[in-house]
């Protein structure tokens, strides 16, 4: 099926143009539809980002464009004060996969900013999408081999996301990332054990380094610079962990730091004091609203050619 | 009555001054009984005391059921009761089941408190010192002056020893029996020491008294050694007739032979051996008998017939320690082995060798810890090459570097100097896996199969490859028990287009293309799958890396075709892993942009916008299905 007929399996100078399936230039690569990666990183922060701008449209749609702003910027402080996140400007202004992974975490705190604007039909839909995404999230980015049951799970909780996501919200498209997580994620985690394992975190991690030591590596031209970096890693390819002392310190039994009373410091509230900074919160607070004004923009946008679609009776 | 008074009449007209007389002769004879009479009292006192303080250690021994409170006197030999509220306890209770000759015999000892009780012995009874032994000789001790008693153990020579036979000297009966221990038939110090008091007493009126009583004594203690004397000289003859006897029937019976084990044991119960001289050698006995066998359990029979069976029971350490129990058993081991080794060099050689044998891990974990303990500074095990990764991988400037390495000593430290790490470089540099070439468009490995094979090899070596099976429709994992063998350059297939069948040995390489950082530029990079943590930056290879501020077609397919024959030849061949070849499994792990790029694809505004199924852009309701 897929492994059969997908286009990139086609070979460019044996077909024709229009059997070319999209695929209008010589792929640079032939490889098997199977093997590739269901981008798990960037499904994880695309998807996230679709659920938030969701909450703004959903305001959009209830209480009109007005309203919209002021719920996007109210969204943005929740995201930093409870759920203690805040979009990376590196980053293109967008969460990064380990805020992500806690924004899926405090998806309640998300949800309890629509109570009372929108109605509770949608409320509850938007709960239940919340709470789907954070089963497929904790599964989409592990780096370990998963047991059966989950892989069953993931492919049950997949399909139903995009289902209910597709049924309750109409006007939602379904990206090339949401269809990568509903048809072929499952396929590519029951075959292979893990996503996450495959994942496209090494190479971001690649720009990182290369970011932190950008006046180590600079020589007369930028190819230059870049053959510094390939020698460096080259060089530190063969580092062995065996010739570092490391702590054998093993973590903390599950639920052992978490907080058991109501007045306990591990709590955020309880915490109090200034742990921050004012010139940090006051950049956080304005790259904050920044985001919130992106992603009203884009949800106003969104839900005005719906709109314009709907009139045209498409 | 007047003839009795008339009687009486001579006697009383013989004159008072006879009377005076004859009544105070009279009564001179009644004190001079008395006196007597209580004299030899005390003498058979003296005796029978002098013979309970010679009591043997077992009938000692057996007076006390349960607990000793007697003890000999390691100075005088005499044995004492320890005065305590046990003894007390002792005395007023009743031992049906013993001899009353032999118990109040042993009531009768006086209880003198005891100045320092050694340790119980097994066979006989507790020794110490009796108060009048130690305060004796600790006033010699203060003195100066040689100590009259031996408080040491031994007995006295005999001629210290003030005997009956001997003249006496009162003044010399000031002491207690401990000074007349040893030969003395009799208990004369008591004798003497009864008398002198006496004498205190009664004045220096009775002193005349007291010289005829000595010599009384004296006459009578020549008495008894005469009658001794010939009573030793039938006995001695006895024994030369026994012993005669026992020499014919000697010769006559066959060799002695040893007494048979139940003979031994039987004596052992009877108390026969149970004294302080058998007991050491008991004690030797049982060592030997018990370190020889190892029995695994011992049995012990008990009065009353029951038996008890103590069984050895080896108690194993925690497998799992926790850390500081793992840095003492660590700790213990190395005392050990040093103790064993004898000096500090056959001690780094056997620790070395222990090393060795846990593993290499193990041997620098072990080493790094060894430096830790020793006090003296030792030089790094690390080679300039391995600080040299080291460094690159924490980003650490040489410049830096050597700071550190200045501050911690130079040389001594055991750090690489600069030049001694650019030469490293170089010799790095030179190696086929890392060599880069640079061109007009970016930097990229010369060797791209030679790199997978230096990592794969390493990770091998390492015990640190993990194998990932690919799992059937049933989603359990395929055993993979084929070797790969590349096809042909001439067949025409493709193993990237066609996966390789699942039961085939396979290394999984993640090929990933992405733009980003500061300097923009696009890094290809390819990721080996098979450890741990494979996201690790140690654990990549970066390919290339191209200058670029966007990752379109036309750059990317220019950039990469350096590369990109690498990696179709790299499939197509397979790579070698502990001898066998494997294939390459590759996978495309970047976004969806990059994807893009490589397919060719139109990306999300095409018609067809998966790159992996026909399914089109536009939402349809069966994805609401």
């Amino acid at each position: 099926m897929a492994d059969t007929f997908a286009p990139a399996t086609l070979r460019h100078a044996t077909t024709s143009r229009l059997s070319h399936r999209s695929i209008d230039r010589a792929p640079l690569l032939s490889l098997d539809p199977r093997r590739v990666v269901p981008i798990p990183l960037h499904i994880t922060m695309g998807v996230t980002t679709r659920l938030l701008r969701l909450a703004v449209e959903l305001i959009i749609s209830c209480r009109g464009r007005a309203v919209g702003l002021p719920y996007a910027y109210a969204l943005a402080e929740t995201l930093r004060t409870s759920v203690r996140v805040s979009p990376a400007p590196y980053h293109g202004g967008v969460f990064i996969g380990r805020a992500c992974h806690a924004i899926a975490e405090g998806g309640d705190a998300v949800c309890r900013t629509l109570l009372g604007l929108v109605p509770e039909r949608d409320h509850v839909a938007y709960k239940r999408l919340w709470a789907l995404w954070r089963k497929l999230v904790r599964t989409l980015n592990r780096a370990v081999d998963v047991s059966l049951a989950e892989v069953r799970d993931f492919r049950s909780c997949a399909d139903l996301f995009v289902s209910h996501l597709k049924l309750c919200f109409p006007w939602v498209s379904i990206s090339p990332k949401l269809h990568i997580l509903f048809r072929h994620a499952a396929d590519f985690l029951s075959r292979f054990g893990s996503i996450g394992i495959y994942g496209e975190q090494s190479i971001e991690a690649s720009h990182g380094f290369y970011n932190q030591n950008a006046v180590k590596f600079s020589a007369e031209t930028e190819a230059d610079g870049c053959a510094n970096l390939v020698r460096a890693m080259a060089t530190a390819r063969e580092a062995s962990d065996a010739s570092l002392v490391r702590s054998t310190r093993r973590p903390a039994k599950d639920g052992a730091r978490r907080a058991r009373k109501a007045t306990d410091r591990r709590l955020n509230v309880n915490r109090g004091g200034a742990d921050e900074c004012r010139a940090p919160r006051e950049k956080a607070i304005r790259e904050g609203r920044q985001w919130a004004q992106s992603i009203f923009a884009e949800g106003d946008r969104t839900f005005a050619t719906v709109l314009a679609r709907f009139v045209r009776g498409g | 009555m007047a003839r009795e008074r008339t009687s009486a009449g001579p006697a009383c007209g013989r004159g008072a001054t006879d009377f005076a007389r004859d009544r105070c002769q009279s009564t001179y004879a009644v004190r001079m009984l008395t006196l007597l009479q209580s004299a030899l009292l005390l003498f058979f006192l003296s005796c029978t005391l002098r013979s309970t303080c010679s009591l043997p250690d077992a009938d000692i021994r057996r007076a006390f059921p349960k607990a000793v409170w007697a003890y000999r006197c390691t100075a005088c030999s005499d044995v004492f009761l320890r005065p305590s509220n046990g003894l007390r306890a002792w005395k007023y209770r009743a031992f049906p089941e013993l001899v009353e000759v032999l118990l109040a015999c042993v009531r009768a000892l006086p209880a003198i408190p005891c100045k320092s009780l050694r340790a119980t012995e097994d066979f006989g009874i507790p020794h110490g010192t009796c108060d009048r032994c130690y305060c004796r000789s600790k006033r010699a001790r203060l003195r100066k002056a040689p100590a009259e008693t031996n408080v040491v153990d031994g007995p006295v020579p005999p001629s210290a020893t003030p005997t009956l036979v001997a003249p006496i000297l009162c003044e010399k009966f000031r002491g207690h029996s401990s000074a007349a221990s040893g030969s003395a038939p009799v208990g004369g110090s008591s004798l003497a020491s009864s008398v002198a008091t006496t004498h205190v007493s009664a004045g220096p009126s009775l002193s005349h008294l007291a010289a005829r009583v000595c010599t009384w004594t004296r006459e009578r203690a020549e008495a008894l050694n005469k009658a001794d004397f010939e009573r030793h000289c039938v006995v001695r003859l006895s024994e030369q007739l026994q012993a005669a006897q026992s020499a014919i029937a000697s010769a006559r019976a066959p060799p002695p032979h040893s007494p048979s084990c139940s003979k031994f044991l039987a004596l052992l119960r009877s108390g026969a051996v149970w004294n302080d001289r058998d007991g050491p050698t008991l004690q030797q006995i049982a060592a030997a008998i018990l370190l020889h066998d190892r029995p695994p359990e011992f049995r012990v029979k008990r009065a009353n017939g029951r038996e008890s069976v103590y069984v050895k029971r080896m108690s194993p350490l925690k497998a799992r320690g926790k850390r500081s129990q793992r840095n003492r058993r660590s700790a213990i081991g190395s005392s050990l082995l040093a103790k064993v080794s004898r000096s500090q060099e056959d001690a780094d050689v056997a620790s070395n060798a222990q090393s060795v044998a846990m593993g290499a891990v193990a041997s620098c974990r072990a080493t790094v810890a060894q430096r830790r303990r020793s006090k003296a500074a030792q030089p790094l095990p690390l080679t300039p090459e391995q600080q040299l990764r080291l460094i690159e991988t924490y980003g650490v400037s040489l410049t830096a570097f050597n700071g550190i390495r200045r501050v911690l000593g130079g040389s001594r430290a055991g750090l690489a100097s600069q030049p001694v790490l650019r030469a490293a470089r170089a010799r790095l540099a030179d190696l086929p896996a890392k060599r880069v070439t640079v061109t007009r468009t970016g930097a990229h490995l010369v060797n791209l199969n030679e790199a997978v094979a230096e990592k794969l090899t390493a990770l091998s070596a390492s015990n640190g490859l993990v194998e990932r099976l690919i799992r059937g429709a049933d989603l359990v994992p395929i055993p993979q028990t084929e070797a790969y063998s590349p096809p042909s350059v001439g067949s025409g297939s493709c193993p990237l287009a066609a996966s390789s069948p699942p039961n085939e040995k396979d290394v999984h390489l993640a090929l990933g293309l992405d733009k980003g950082g500061s300097p923009s530029s696009v890094k290809v990079v390819l990721v080996l799958e098979h450890k741990k943590h494979p996201h690790r930056l140690s654990n990549t290879i970066l390919v290339a890396v191209y200058p670029a501020e966007k990752d379109s077609y036309d750059e990317a397919s220019e950039m990469q075709k350096e590369h990109l024959q690498q990696v179709r030849d790299l499939v197509r061949e397979g790579v070698v892993v502990n001898g066998e070849r494997r294939a390459v499994r590759l996978f495309l792990s970047c976004d969806y942009e990059a994807l893009c790029t490589f397919h060719g694809h139109k990306g999300e505004s095409g018609t067809m916008s998966c790159l992996m199924c026909y399914t089109t852009k536009t939402a349809c309701a069966s994805h609401a299905d």
